[in-house]
């Protein structure tokens, strides 16, 4: 007659025990679930080949095979400043690019100004990076 | 009751180790099905990338390979190369290859020969060219050369200028009558030819008939005399007289030397003066000529006169003679070895060696090799990684070099392997290995059309061909881009490149006698074979 309350308040302390570490593993794996899921989806870098050159009165920036880009995916820097606008496709220099695939040329008018560099910056998916660069002597 | 408690306390003791096993399951499941969801396609399109770069190179290794082949003129010789198929067998030997579930599925390859197409596709090149054709020289008019100056175009270059000699007088060796000096035969006679090649160098030459003497001395005998001292009359003397007695009397004679020449025959010879500068003096081309028998002929496009580059450059040609006694008759003829047709055309049926990717995580590519070049296929386009062997020139005088190396597949070789094992291609140089038959001029052509044809009408090629040869023309070689020596366009089932030189016929002011544009194909015919060398 002793020993039974004895027993009955120990399995309320295992038991709310269990309980207690199962909380504290579901709240554990729900916040590493939350961190995970929450993160953007991991973007692929694009994977191409361009070749960038100039001469009197244009740069060209040619892609040489690998992934297509979007307009929005990229941005063109001549000089250190954004010219993406002022590209075009070599075969419809009066109309705006929408995406730059194989093959394809950009070009950028150069004016009088003297060109000293030119980068190609991927800025997908939250991040950016270069693709290309070339530095004119 | 004991028994009891003590049962249900064991079953409080499982649950925990159950419920903890479980979820270190669940935590590796998670972690398992992240490094699936993101690492592999990760890894599996890096394995690809780099798998087509390395493809990439093997095509830079092919081309390398063959182009020294032809250009060392190497037939029959096998050139080797070998191409791994798909990025399995870079990848299987990794960390974690003994579970395959952990690393990206292998990607594969296909080897293919002459199957871009079903049937090739072809560059088509149509010029308006000087041809040689060596087994029939044609002559032109012959122009006879007289002592007004005349000048004479040309609207070909000659492949040979003959100078035609006849009907000769006074140029056999003639013994001279003792005491005459001044020589019958006038030493002037020549035929004079001369002109301006298209680079500005003035240039002459003469064909003289050039008369040879020798010096001797003789003695002029007086009649008998008696005056005591007849030697000393001066009797354009050329030494001290010799005075003879006659007997015992008073009779003299006098011996006078005498300087005197002898006409000992009449050599041709030519001179050449090239910008200002005497090439050639006197030399002989025919020793003691004589009078009668079959003309003589003096060919002025020897190589060994090194007048070539001038007469055939040279729209117009002046002649004249010299002959005040009329002591022979002589023209100019041309001689062509070459002719001119409005339009030639060659074809040349492409073919292709292809790497086919069959890739799972990167994109699709399709790497070939084509008219020597190496060309990258994607789903939206082409790109050309190295260029074929059509090349242009310029140069500021309007000058334009068209260069054409016609590589072909032999067109009945075909076939495929795919897999993943390497592929071992061996590729050899045909016999008729050879030039076109151009004419080997500075400038042999007034206009040339390069034509790529697709059978199937693929735009992708098609526009990449148009491309190129925007660029070959334009960007590589200078050629101006304002419409007047090329023009660039394309249809549906074609690219093609129209390039014209500054003399071409449709333009104003053209002169037939001055191409501007050096056309020069060559063929190279390749044989390929490819099998598989084992593998995983």
């Amino acid at each position: 007659m002793v020993m039974a309350p004895r027993s009955h308040e120990n399995g309320v302390s295992e038991v709310i025990g269990s309980i207690l570490l199962i909380a504290v593993v579901v709240a554990a794996v729900s916040i590493i679930g939350i961190f995970l899921l929450s993160q953007p989806l991991p973007q692929e870098i694009p994977s191409l080949n361009a070749i960038i050159w100039n001469d009197t009165s244009y740069v060209y920036v040619k892609h040489d095979g690998g992934d297509s880009l979007n307009y929005g995916a990229i941005k063109l820097y001549v000089n250190g400043t954004d010219e993406t606008s002022h590209f075009n496709l070599s075969t419809s220099l009066n109309q705006p690019w929408t995406t730059w695939s194989i093959g394809n040329t950009l070009q950028y008018p150069t004016g009088s100004t003297p060109v000293t560099s030119v980068e190609v910056v991927w800025v997908g998916g939250g991040t950016s990076s270069v693709v290309l660069t070339s530095v004119f002597y | 009751m004991a028994a009891g408690y003590g049962s249900f306390s064991d079953g409080e003791d499982a649950l925990s180790e159950v419920i903890g096993f479980i979820l270190i399951i669940a935590v590796l499941i998670t972690a398992f099905s992240i490094w699936l969801t993101y690492g592999i396609p990760v890894q599996g399109r890096d394995n690809e990338i780099s798998h087509m770069n390395d493809v990439q190179d093997a095509f830079t290794s092919y081309k390398i390979g063959v182009d020294s082949l032809w250009v060392n003129g190497q037939t029959n010789t096998v050139q080797s190369n070998t191409i791994n198929m798909g990025a399995a067998g870079q990848t299987s030997q990794g960390n974690n290859g003994f579970l395959p579930i952990l690393e990206p599925v292998g990607s594969s390859g296909m080897i293919v020969i002459n199957n871009r197409t079903p049937t090739p596709e072809w560059l088509n090149i149509t010029s308006y060219s000087y041809i040689t054709n060596q087994t029939s020289k044609t002559n032109d008019t012959a122009i006879p050369i007289t002592s007004a100056i005349t000048s004479h175009p040309y609207q070909n270059p000659p492949n040979d200028l003959l100078i035609n000699i006849s009907g000769l007088k006074n140029v056999a060796g003639l013994q001279l009558q003792p005491g005459v000096v001044t020589l019958a035969v006038n030493s002037s006679r020549a035929i004079f030819v001369n002109g301006t090649d298209n680079t500005g160098t003035a240039w002459q030459a003469w064909v003289n008939l050039t008369p040879r003497y020798s010096f001797y001395q003789f003695y002029n005998l007086t009649t008998p005399g008696t005056s005591p001292t007849p030697c000393t009359v001066a009797m354009n003397t050329n030494g001290t007289a010799i005075t003879v007695r006659a007997g015992a009397g008073t009779d003299y004679s006098c011996l006078f030397p005498m300087n005197a020449y002898s006409f000992t025959g009449t050599d041709l010879t030519l001179s050449v003066i090239e910008n200002k500068t005497r090439t050639l003096n006197n030399l002989i081309l025919y020793s003691n000529i004589s009078s009668s028998g079959t003309p003589y002929v003096i060919d002025l496009l020897d190589p060994t006169y090194n007048l070539v580059s001038n007469i055939q450059g040279s729209s117009t040609i002046w002649y004249q003679e010299y002959d005040p006694l009329n002591d022979m008759a002589d023209n100019a003829t041309a001689q062509y070895a070459y002719w001119y047709p409005p339009v030639f055309n060659y074809t040349i049926p492409l073919g292709a060696l292809e790497y086919r990717a069959n890739n799972n995580y990167f994109i699709h590519q399709t790497y070939y090799y084509q008219a020597g070049g190496v060309f990258l296929s994607q789903i939206d386009g082409i790109t050309d990684k190295l260029p074929p062997e059509i090349t242009f020139s310029y140069n500021q005088s309007g000058s334009i070099g068209v260069n054409i190396i016609g590589i072909a597949y032999v067109p009945s070789n075909s076939g495929s392997i795919g897999g993943t094992a390497p592929v071992k291609i061996g590729t050899i140089v045909e016999p008729n290995l050879g030039s076109l038959p151009y004419a080997p001029l500075t400038n042999n052509t007034m206009n040339v059309t390069i034509n790529y044809t697709s059978p199937t009408g693929d735009m992708n090629s098609i526009l990449m061909w148009k491309n190129y040869f925007q660029q070959a023309a334009n960007t590589t070689a200078g050629i101006p881009n304002n419409g007047t020596f090329f023009t660039v366009g394309n249809t549906t089932t074609g690219a093609y490149i129209v390039v014209k030189g500054i003399n071409d016929p449709g333009n104003v002011g053209s002169n037939y006698a001055n191409p501007d544009i050096n056309l020069m194909v060559k063929a190279v015919n390749l044989s390929v074979s490819i099998q598989s060398i084992g593998g995983e």
